[in-house]
């Protein structure tokens, strides 16, 4: 992999994010660690619920009062992005690390227009006069893709399509060309067509930008598409964590086996899709041991005891399971 | 917006038509005999014989079918004509005319320190979300919200007039009375306070002034605890929106992510919700008025309750109705000037 | 589902808002079930019989009560209306001068005319300008003005006389323009007994403090000095811990008006939310025009101000609680109304509503069994909520005079009581401050642990709007 020898631009470290709600504590993040190197994408992949989005917010501080971040770090260009004083973090949000969030319908303001919107962040971060933040604006516009952006940019979010919005939120975050955006779930809201246009124009300008991506999702059929490499989440955990190409021929945590078989496939004949039985555990009450034993068909009895530990399974290729040896035979279909 | 704002005027003269069909169905459970005390000045009313009553309810129709019954109402209604007020001692409609005024200032200056302080208070307290000062604001609501306003109003005369003098009750004092009354005093506007800066009378605008803050304290606690109430619970709605997320994403100062994201958005249900129930605040005066003993309409609809006077009651009580619609009017069309969604959609 | 349940409860008494309220609530039911061992209802007359009717306050003392200052009670206005006629007849004609200016430029012109009828002198002279005006006053509809003027009775005169007043501004003019010095002390004394009478309470204080020449604030005073008013009021006696007003314990009424308060409330709440209930679900099940209609007969009757409506419709009904709920039950059932009616428009796109329907269940089964137990609890917290503002109109009304009639056990009604007081000459207030105090206390009490039993619930069951 082309990125394996160059310093990383994002480091999180032992990553613990708690929320603390009336009915108890709730460990979303519970040790997360995982590294983002220049110009690669990395997917966090998981069912909801499973801390992906958290961790996601940590990164940019932006969590609502109920949740803390415990501990570890977040290296960001060789600073702690946790220890950075409120006015500092807020030159980094927009400028350095950019975000963009699941659903375009209510994640632009409704009272503000499109333009007003993109400006706000050129004109803060940039220094630029309304009339350039402007122009910049209808440019970025006409770069997501949207047609007749001298008009829309005057328009406001509902008047415009889903899709659209959603590209008017990728202009958005790129105005300041960060060096990482975060994109949650982007496309998760829309059809399943204007999935694929998203999904294309994103990677279409990660690569004109040179940024890193970091790809939220609980589809591992856009992980597939956009990913360099790969953390899957479960309960606060990365279970497993590793290149793309590797995770997906070889997973070696039943959870991410279970997650590859569910796909339906076309060009396989099954009999019966796939699913992984039970639901996700209560974020209030974990269960002992791993978290994931009770869904687990290979669980024994040490798995409901002890807790198991990342290991390097393959070079590069991690997981958090004691019998990952059991899958060794078992491939994907 | 045109189309929103059409629909709406539509729906007044509708909604208008209906008051008078309730007024009208109320009325009708008096039955003729005190019907006709609407209509006749009681000077003359108790000194008729049983044929000349049975004379003058066939003159005035009380015993025709109820459609042409309404009608006729109906178009007395529509020409000003609402009977006779045997509290006001004159025609219905002049009776609330010459009081108008009265309680017209008085909700004019309770509205604007109203709106203005609950919507701060709610602000504030939904900013500093459990916050010492979101405990304060959040206990002083709920007991404004449950103090009945005659309980406080008494408790306000009792202090600051019966013990400390400050604020008397009525509307104004005796000498400036009799100078208002005096030819010499121009009245313009027929709001005092404004007529006495105009007559130059500084005098009379302070006395009036003083008569005016007892009955505004009354009023403002409840309708701040209402306000409040329903600008916090929304700002803290918008604060847990997605785009306000976004601006901070985007590196924003927390207070321009308030002030400009925020507040624009929390004021849409504050000005539908909160609008609406402030315009009740202009039938909440009659209680005022009656512990401060002020004259206004509201004095005048109780006393005209209490004393049976039939016409006066209703003839009130199609006038506050008809001030609500309008009220709820102008919010519908602020609400389309605050959310372009509406405006433009 | 029951760990969900265990945790809402949890939540629900760990709000401070739910401890305080449901404890306050708790210990009005209690003085509410126990009213008649706290203030037991004996006759004071008979001990060993019942009182008929334990809601009415039982007279303690049937002594007369002391005379309050307010300026719209009409007692203290024939108080001084008696203490200025036997003065009149002592004083000397010029005293009277100031008195006769002072009602001359108060009093309204038409209301002078009955003063003016008794009086040969000045009858004549007002009679001379009347018959100037008779092609006047046949245009303004008198079929024969002159005959009204000419009749020996005085009613025949008043009439005429009141009638151009209120029509001709230049005739009111006229008879306000006598000059009290060139009259007879006849005349005077005629028009300080006769128009005192149409005075304002205060305009009445003027008069009759240029009368007594001293100070009007003082008036109030004056009059208990010289007997002319006798006594002020008891706080405390024997077993009267909260006071006595108008020889009624008002411990005995706060205790009873608990009762009051909970009938009232629950009452009115329990119709008021069935009717929104039915309306509500009618309109959103159905939709289409039914909806329609209802809607819009729910936005009228929206449009006239609760109070208004409740002050109007109790007037008609006539007076007395019932009619009060009454009325605040026709006029209280919209807020359910219209939100159970976005509620059904929400919970009817659900599915399991749709597979009921497919599955051909009839339309009320559908209501009853799946709508209205998914909407049920947005009402409640409504409910709750409403339980505290309705009991504050209601004894707004009764303050009004409306409600609950003189001597019931209602906590509205006995405000009314130290009204007068507050509302008369500065240093009288704090004279009655426990007939304001306690039931206010208690009325406080009562509506801020509905709120806050509302808050608290809505909170638990809402967490979206938790805060």
């Amino acid at each position: 992999m082309m990125s394996v020898n160059r310093e990383p631009i994002l480091q999180v470290k032992n990553l613990k994010t708690y929320f603390y709600t009336e009915d108890g504590v709730v460990r979303a993040v519970d040790g997360v660690s995982f590294e983002l190197y220049p110009g690669e994408t990395l997917g966090i992949v998981g069912e909801s619920g499973s801390g992906k989005s958290v961790t996601s917010l940590s990164i940019m501080r932006l969590l609502d009062e109920k949740g803390k971040i415990e501990s570890g770090e977040i290296i960001f260009k060789g600073r702690d992005l946790l220890k950075l004083p409120e006015h500092e973090m807020r030159k980094i949000r927009g400028n350095e690390i950019a975000m963009i969030f699941q659903e375009p319908m209510v994640a632009l303001n409704p009272v503000y227009t499109i333009g007003d919107q993109i400006m706000e962040a050129i004109m803060l971060h940039q220094g630029a006069d309304e009339k350039k933040a402007r122009e910049m604006a209808v440019d970025l516009l006409r770069r997501v893709g949207i047609p007749e952006p001298e008009k829309r940019v005057d328009q406001y979010p509902h008047q415009l399509s889903g899709g659209m919005r959603q590209r008017a939120m990728i202009a958005m975050a790129l105005s300041c060309r960060p060096s990482i955006l975060i994109a949650d779930e982007p496309t998760t809201a829309l059809d399943v067509t204007i999935q694929a246009q998203i999904l294309d124009l994103m990677k279409e300008l990660q690569e004109e930008y040179g940024m890193a991506l970091i790809m939220i999702t609980h589809d591992m059929g856009v992980i597939a598409e956009i990913a360099d490499r790969v953390a899957v989440m479960y309960a606060g955990h990365i279970v497993e964590y590793g290149e793309v190409h590797e995770i997906f021929k070889r997973p070696r945590h039943p959870y991410t086996y279970g997650l590859l078989s569910s796909i339906p496939r076309l060009d396989v004949e099954q009999e019966k899709l796939k699913s992984i039985p039970g639901t996700v555990p209560d974020p209030l009450n974990f269960p002992t041991g791993c978290r994931f034993h009770p869904r687990c068909e290979f669980a024994e009895d040490r798995c409901r005891e002890e807790e198991p530990e990342m290991v390097e399974v393959l070079p590069d290729h991690y997981s958090r399971c004691f019998f990952w040896k059991k899958l060794e035979g078992l491939e994907v279909k | 917006m045109t189309a929103y704002i059409i629909r709406r005027l539509l729906l007044l003269p509708l909604i208008l038509f209906g008051i008078t069909l309730i007024i009208f169905g109320m009325m009708q459970l008096l039955g003729p005999d005190k019907l006709l005390a609407a209509y006749v000045d009681p000077n003359t009313f108790n000194k008729l014989s049983n044929e000349e009553l049975e004379a003058l309810k066939e003159k005035y129709g009380l015993n025709d079918p109820m459609v042409v019954r309404y009608a006729k109402w109906l178009n007395g209604v529509l020409h000003g004509d609402l009977g006779w007020s045997v509290v006001g001692k004159m025609p219905v409609k002049d009776a609330l005319l010459q009081r108008i005024p009265y309680t017209a200032e008085l909700a004019l200056y309770a509205v604007f320190p109203v709106v203005g302080i609950g919507i701060w208070l709610g602000m504030v307290a939904a900013v500093h979300r459990d916050k010492f000062i979101d405990h304060a604001i959040r206990i002083f609501a709920v007991v404004g919200w449950s103090f009945p306003d005659f309980v406080f109003g008494l408790f306000v005369l009792m202090v600051f007039y019966s013990w400390l003098g400050w604020l008397p009750p009525g509307n104004l004092s005796l000498w400036a009375d009799e100078i208002v009354r005096s030819p010499q005093f121009h009245h313009y506007t027929h709001i005092l306070t404004i007529d006495s800066l105009l007559n130059g009378r500084f005098d009379i605008f302070w006395d009036d002034l003083r008569h005016l803050i007892g009955p505004i304290m009354t009023i403002s606690w409840l309708w701040w605890a209402y306000l409040l109430r329903i600008t916090r619970s929304s700002m803290l709605e918008v604060l847990n929106k997605e785009y306000i997320r976004t601006a901070r994403a985007k590196g924003l100062d927390e207070r321009v992510v308030i002030n400009k994201h925020a507040k624009r958005n929390a004021m849409i249900p504050v000005t539908t919700v909160g609008g609406a129930m402030v315009i009740n605040l202009f039938a909440g005066t009659v209680i005022v008025e009656v512990i401060f003993n002020r004259t206004g309409l509201g004095r005048f609809t109780a006393s005209a309750a209490t004393q049976l006077d039939y016409a006066a009651i209703m003839g009130s009580a199609l006038f506050y109705s008809t001030i609500l619609v309008l009220g709820n009017l102008i919010i519908d069309v602020l609400y389309a000037v605050i959310d372009p969604r509406i405006r433009l959609g | 589902m029951r760990q969900e349940t265990k945790r809402t409860l949890r939540r629900f008494m760990r709000n401070p808002s739910a401890i305080i309220g449901v404890s306050i609530l708790i210990m009005f039911t209690l003085v509410a079930a126990f009213a008649p061992v706290i203030a037991p209802p004996i006759n004071p007359m008979d001990p060993s019989r019942k009182v008929s009717n334990p809601y009415i306050m039982p007279k303690i003392t049937w002594k007369a009560e002391p005379i309050p200052p307010s300026s719209r009670s009409d007692a203290v206005k024939e108080f001084i209306a008696k203490a200025m006629k036997k003065q009149l007849y002592k004083s000397k004609k010029e005293d009277l001068i100031p008195v006769v200016e002072h009602i001359l430029r108060r009093a309204r012109a038409g209301d002078l005319c009955e003063a003016y009828s008794k009086s040969y002198k000045i009858k004549s002279q007002v009679r001379k300008k009347l018959l100037t005006l008779v092609p006047e006053l046949k245009k303004d509809g008198f079929s024969d003005p002159k005959s009204l003027i000419n009749s020996y009775l005085p009613e025949d005169f008043k009439i005429i006389c009141s009638e151009t007043a209120r029509i001709d501004g230049g005739f009111a003019k006229f008879l306000k323009s006598f000059d009290p010095k060139k009259m007879s002390k006849g005349d005077m004394v005629k028009i300080i007994l006769y128009a005192s009478k149409y005075l304002s309470i205060e305009d009445l204080k003027e008069a009759a403090a240029k009368l007594f020449k001293v100070d009007k604030e003082d008036i109030y005073r004056w009059l208990k000095e010289k007997k002319y008013i006798e006594r002020d009021p008891i706080r405390t006696v024997d077993y009267h811990p909260f006071g006595m007003i108008d020889g009624r314990d008002i411990m005995y009424g706060v205790v009873w008006g608990t009762r009051t308060a909970f009938r009232i409330g629950l009452i009115v709440t329990f119709f008021g939310t069935l009717i929104g209930l039915v309306v509500g679900s009618i309109a959103g099940y159905y939709g289409g025009w039914i909806d329609e209609v209802l809607m819009r007969i729910t936005d009228v009757f929206l449009s006239i101000p609760f109070l208004v409506a409740a002050i109007v419709l109790t007037t008609i009904l006539g007076t007395g609680l019932n009619k009060v709920m009454i009325a605040m039950i026709i006029f209280g059932w919209m807020g359910t109304a219209r939100l159970i009616r976005g509620n059904i428009l929400q919970v009817k796109e659900e599915q399991y509503i749709l597979a009921a329907k497919a599955l051909g269940v009839r339309d009320f089964l559908i209501i009853m069994r799946h709508v209205i137990p998914n909407t049920i609890f947005p009402v409640v917290i409504q409910a709750s909520m409403r339980m505290g503002s309705l009991v504050i109109t209601a004894a707004a009304l009764s303050f009004l005079g409306l409600g609950a009639p003189t001597g019931y056990a209602d906590w509205g009604s006995i405000l009314n009581y130290s009204r007068d007081w507050i509302l008369g000459a500065q240093g009288e207030a704090f004279k009655y401050w426990f007939a304001l105090t306690y039931p206010g206390i208690a009325m406080v009490l009562f509506v801020l642990s509905w709120n806050l039993l509302g808050d608290a619930l809505r909170d638990t069951f809402d967490p979206r709007l938790r805060g």
